[in-house]
């Protein structure tokens, strides 16, 4: 029997839609784990708390913070395809368009002009600020990817099929 | 302050990303414990600028896990606004929708989040998710998948997709549905009923029951309670905002309109979720849950036959107002049951078929609120547009706000179980940490919609009296 191919699901900032577009794959994401794919990290199904070097990983939502820039440049050698997972991934998605204001605002209008806010608790939260990015770019900014799958999120079926190729992808590298 | 961060906890399988501190006092105990959720992500702020119309399509990435709510509080936000009032059909059918959502997602939970500590608890915690659940219990996992796939098929149906829905427009729906797919829908509902409650009988409840006898008193407090109701009854989609009192009396019912007046929020200086309160209170009591157990505090009766029965059954076990932490569990399922009956109802009425085109929206400078019950709990959307219909302020409270106050107070009390004089039980902190609020089921993504700080995926630090990490 051949090997299982391994996967990791890795999400940076995210809504998490495209791992639910995984899960329902329903059966067809059953079936790949019976006897094609092993499934080794994935933070919003399972407690493993890193991978190791896997064959495919899918990269999910944006980077946000400057840890996220530092995670994404240090994930390239440790999987043989990268894939950039949905339209956040892909071209920034609807967390881009934070991009259309200052960062200042961003944080003003949650912390500061919200109506219910009460008064004397309008102090912006700061005890874990690290840098935020200025700006919010597609992954491939930061590292290569082979794969560039979008979709907000990608539909099931289409996954199915895109999993399918790079599964045979990963197999035919191996003869 | 910054908090360093020893051992990355394994506190997965929640939506989101989540730190946890703990502080010591002078004599190594517990002083404080605070959750720390660590996304920002600005939703308010850049929804403005936005056509009114486009908050339909924005709102729902707030959250993967429950985008349904989210598209439905925002089309309600708007028609409370527009002073549009949908016909019974269309009504019906976003319930239909909502409580579809309800069941996908409380499934997900109960099998495979939380399921995971219910169904495999002597596995490794490292070693518990969805491989090791369906290695064990292929048959079982099977079944949930069959039960997502009808609810999730009847959402795509009005939705283009169930992840992301494009369903509802001011006064209507995109697509109605037919009388073929209305019979189709009513059979797959009632087989998922039948395997749900086939499926918590044989397995998942006894697994709860044993878990609440293994962690009693885990987390509990004493809080108020907020959620719809209608006529007394559970609701999902549209009614009155009941709010509990720690003793279980109606403290008060408000229209959704008038949510100002009840509801507030605090920013928490170490996390990017503000956190919900009732003023009237006062800060510390004005603390209040949602989510199922609410919903079940705040109705006098189910309304449907299976969850009436269940939670009959609830309150013989916890009394008026359950306050129990890991009670939130039984009332999820209660949650779910109540769904999927009132799917079933719905979609018995073939008066759901008939459906017309909305007229198109005609936009004046407005306000509106929407409120709907998401599966995590009580959802409010509300925004302010000029004449031409684009956004000039917008404000979101979600259930996870609601029950970020909660969530710290039952940390402290768990993490008091594992820490003395400086010394910790690590593996027992982790452990309980994970199980306690894996019972609330947070919702990272909606609680902090408003920039998103990434950082590990859950930690716990402990820190000593002077704010330095504690080692032992
Ligand atoms: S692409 Fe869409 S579904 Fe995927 S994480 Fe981004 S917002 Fe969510």
């Amino acid at each position: 029997m051949k090997r299982k191919a391994t996967l990791a699901i890795q999400d940076l900032c995210a809504c998490d839609g495209c791992e639910v577009a995984m899960a329902d794959m329903g059966h067809v994401l059953l079936d790949l784990l019976d006897d094609k794919v092993d499934l080794v990290y994935a933070p919003l199904f399972m407690s493993a708390r890193d991978y190791g070097e896997v064959d495919i990983l899918m990269l999910t939502g944006v980077a946000r913070t400057e840890e996220d820039i530092a995670d994404l440049r240090q994930v390239r050698q440790r999987a043989r395809y990268i894939v950039a997972f949905g339209s956040c991934a892909t071209f920034g998605g609807i967390p881009g368009l934070a991009n259309l204001h200052e960062q200042a605002t961003l944080l003003e209008t949650a912390y500061q002009n919200a109506p219910s806010l009460r008064t004397g608790e309008k102090t912006i939260p700061d005890e874990l600020l690290s840098a935020l990015t200025g700006e919010i770019l597609p992954i491939n900014a930061y590292v290569d990817v082979d794969f560039s799958l979008p979709g907000c999120p990608p539909p099931p079926r289409l996954l199915a099929d895109f999993l399918e190729r790079v599964l045979k992808q990963v197999t035919l590298k191996e003869k | 302050m910054r908090t360093e961060k020893i051992n990355v906890a394994s506190i997965t399988r929640i939506e989101g990303k989540m730190n946890v501190s703990i502080n010591l006092d002078e004599e190594g105990n517990v002083a404080q414990a605070q959750a720390q959720l660590l996304e920002f992500r600005g939703f308010e702020a850049f929804l403005c600028g936005h056509h009114a119309s486009k908050a339909l399509l924005i709102t729902p990435r707030i959250c993967g896990v429950c985008p349904v709510p989210h598209h439905l509080a925002s089309v309600k936000a708007l028609e409370n606004g527009l002073g549009l009032e949908p016909p019974r059909p269309v009504a019906m059918l976003r319930e239909l929708m909502l409580a579809c959502e309800h069941v996908s997602d409380h499934l997900l939970h109960m099998f495979v989040l939380a399921g995971a500590d219910l169904l495999l608890p002597d596995l490794p915690l490292a070693q518990r998710g969805l491989p090791t659940i369906y290695a064990t219990y292929p048959q079982v996992l099977r079944q949930v998948v069959s039960m997502r796939n009808v609810t999730q098929t009847i959402i795509s149906a009005f939705g283009v997709q169930a992840v992301h829905p494009n369903a509802a427009v001011p006064g209507g729906l995109n697509k109605g549905m037919t009388e073929a797919e209305r019979q189709r829908f009513l059979k797959g509902v009632r087989q998922v009923k039948e395997t749900l409650l086939k499926l918590c009988d044989e397995l998942w409840f006894p697994r709860l029951r044993k878990a609440m006898q293994d962690y009693a008193g885990l987390g509990r407090l004493d809080t108020y309670f907020l959620a719809l109701v209608s006529d007394d009854r559970m609701a999902l989609y549209d009614g009155t905002v009941r709010i509990i009192d720690p003793g279980g009396s109606v403290a008060a019912d408000f229209p959704a309109g008038a949510y100002l007046d009840h509801i507030g929020e605090k920013n928490i200086n170490y996390s990017y979720a503000k956190a919900a309160c009732l003023p009237s209170a006062g800060a510390s009591d004005g603390m209040y849950r949602a989510g199922p157990m609410a919903r079940v505090n705040a109705a006098g009766v189910a309304g449907t036959e299976q969850a009436g029965r269940l939670m009959e059954k609830f309150r013989s076990g916890f009394g008026q107002v359950a306050q129990e932490t890991l009670a939130q569990h039984f009332a999820r399922y209660i949650s779910a049951v109540y769904a999927i009956e009132r799917a079933e109802q719905i979609l018995a009425d073939p008066g759901i078929t008939e459906w017309e085109p909305a007229a198109p929206a005609e936009y004046k400078a407005g306000e509106g609120v929407g409120i709907v019950e998401a599966p995590r709990g009580l959802l409010i959307h509300h925004f302010r547009w000029d004449d031409d219909g684009y956004i000039r302020a917008a404000n979101i409270i979600t259930p996870t706000n609601a029950n970020a106050g909660a969530i710290d107070f039952s940390l402290k009390q768990v993490a008091v179980r594992s820490i003395r004089s400086g010394q910790v039980d690590r593996e027992k902190l982790e452990h309980e940490v994970g199980i306690m609020i894996r019972a609330y089921d947070p919702c990272i993504s909606c609680a902090t919609h408003a920039l998103s700080m990434e950082e590990d995926l859950f930690g716990i630090n402990i820190l000593d009296a002077d704010g330095n990490l504690h080692r032992k």
